[in-house]
């Protein structure tokens, strides 16, 4: 009995939903009949004041954790930059010669591909030299522009202002004139280089302290893609002209970026290669203030020594202190055959007695 | 009546096991934090030692500079005194090494009181910059010389010596 009045029930139930779903179908009939063109719908849409004040609301907190997080990885990506280039410096203070002609590093590779730049500025009493690496990223520009440098007052790389790769390599040569100035420090990337016809010395020097250099007599034997430097002849293929003195290869003229800057010696000869020619301006600008310096030292020096030991080293006389004059004046490459006399003076000097200065 | 006490046994059992879990959970974790943190201060003190020697190293690279640097015999770590006595009173050197201190200590034979061109070689130490803002100073040990004699009859003095320094240039 009850489960016929269960089946009643839902037959009735079923008969209504029909007729329902009938009604339904006509009622939209004559709805869609009466639908017109939204622009003549004269209500218009309503928005309430809980979803602009949403919609508000949630734009300036999409744009703030946006630019927050943006700000957050510049940040981030800088303090990472300056703490590598510090690093960088660091990493290149073993490669400082003591007793050596020449010194190579190992190799100083960075997680990901990154940009070196390289600044020189001369003002003060020494100058500096300022590094900076810009480290490549996904998010954002691909290399960011460096805002923090670290300074390095005691400290000359050599290099193109900014240096791109992975793998940096470094080797360094120390400046005599006559006495150490400095160790020169010399950096480049990946880049490979074309050593065409070098004299004997500079083929065994750079043979041994750069790795990815390739000696030839002729730059058709170049690799394509190489940095091509030319001692001795002019070609238009050159990347670098080394044009020698007629006297000796170890004074001459490098032409880089169609500049030309003099040298005097192969360790500013090497510098003159792998910098660019306003750099190595700079960098004779600071290590002739060097050399002035130290001059004042050893005059000192001498006279300490003198008195010490009844005249020895008084031949020196004023000639560290003339010596220190004329360096301090020089700040442009071409102006440095003017300190040869001199100190080719200082060293036969020194080379006369027992006491030596340097 | 019989499955409802089934049922609660299971999940005491159940409960057990959770509380075993998590009991054995916390028991592994605290051995791995104590061995974590006894590898952490082996590393501790390993980088210490790592940066010390680095420091050292650069601490003798200092001595090889040209305003230190012993240059009219080939030595390598030797400082010449005459040079560090003229450097300590040059003020345009100061900034240029990057550092907070750098001191040279006389040690066989040793000396007392700071060194001066006048009361040198009756002293102890050169003193060559000297500003606060540093913990410790690492040192290095080095070669002193000089050139002593009269004229041409000289030789050169080498003594043992050490060299403090301390600042951003170490770091």
């Amino acid at each position: 009995m009850v489960i016929k009045n269960k089946e009643f029930q839902s037959r009735q139930a079923t008969g209504y939903s029909l007729s329902l779903q009938i009604w339904t179908n006509e009622n939209n009939r004559s709805k869609l009949r009466g639908i017109k063109p939204i622009w003549s719908n004269k209500k218009g849409v309503g928005f309430g004041f809980g979803w602009i004040f949403a919609i508000f609301v949630g734009g300036i907190i999409i744009f703030l954790a946006v630019y927050a997080v943006t700000n957050l990885v510049k940040t981030e990506r800088q303090g990472q930059d300056v703490a590598s280039a510090k690093e960088f410096g660091i990493l290149l203070s073993p490669v400082e010669t003591s007793l050596e002609s020449g010194k190579l590093a190992p190799p100083i590779i960075f997680p990901s591909r990154s940009r070196v730049y390289n600044i020189c500025r001369s003002e003060g009493n020494f100058g500096v030299q300022r590094l900076s690496v810009s480290s490549s990223m996904g998010i954002g520009d691909k290399y960011q522009e460096p805002e923090i440098s670290t300074p390095f007052y005691n400290k000359y790389f050599f290099s193109p202002a900014v240096v791109e790769g992975k793998k940096f390599y470094a080797f360094s040569k120390p400046l005599n004139m006559p006495f150490k100035v400095a160790d020169l420090v010399y950096i480049f990337g990946e880049d490979n280089y074309c050593l065409v016809s070098p004299p004997g010395e500079v083929e065994d020097e750079l043979g041994k302290l750069m790795v990815n250099a390739n000696v030839t007599g002729s730059i058709s034997e170049c690799a394509l893609e190489s940095v091509k430097i030319c001692f001795g002849y002019s070609e238009p293929k050159c990347n670098v002209l080394v044009s020698f003195d007629s006297n000796s290869a170890e004074r001459g003229i490098v032409t880089k970026n169609k500049q030309d800057v003099v040298y005097e010696g192969y360790a500013l000869m090497y510098a003159a290669i792998f910098s660019d020619p306003e750099l190595y301006e700079c960098q004779i600008g600071r290590l002739m203030k060097r050399a002035s310096s130290l001059s004042l030292i050893y005059g000192q020096k001498a006279e300490i020594v003198s008195a010490r030991s009844d005249g020895c080293g008084s031949a020196f006389g004023e000639s560290f202190a003339q010596y220190s004059k004329i360096t301090s004046g020089i700040n442009q490459s071409k102006m440095i055959g003017s300190i040869l006399e001199s100190s080719e003076n200082l060293k036969e000097a020194n080379d006369a007695i027992s006491c030596k200065m340097f | 009546m019989q499955s409802v006490a089934r049922c609660s046994r299971g999940q005491m059992k159940i409960q057990e096991m959770a509380f075993v879990l998590v009991a054995m959970m916390i028991f592994f974790g605290l051995v791995a934090l104590i061995f974590a943190s006894i590898n952490m201060n082996k590393l501790n003190s390993q980088t210490a030692v790592l940066r010390e020697n680095d420091a050292r190293e650069l601490i003798r690279k200092i001595a090889g500079n040209s305003e230190l640097g012993f240059t009219a015999m080939t030595c390598s770590n030797c400082i010449d005194v005459d040079k560090a006595l003229v450097l300590k009173e040059q003020r345009a050197y100061s900034g240029f090494f990057n550092l907070d201190y750098l001191m040279i200590e006389r040690v066989f034979p040793s000396g007392k009181g700071e060194c001066s061109i006048v009361n040198f070689p009756n002293c102890g130490t050169i003193t060559i910059i000297s500003s606060s803002g540093f913990l410790s100073a690492p040192y290095g040990y080095v070669s002193l010389c000089r050139y002593e004699g009269t004229r041409d009859k000289g030789y050169y003095k080498c003594e043992l010596g050490r060299i403090h320094a301390a600042g951003k240039g170490l770091e």
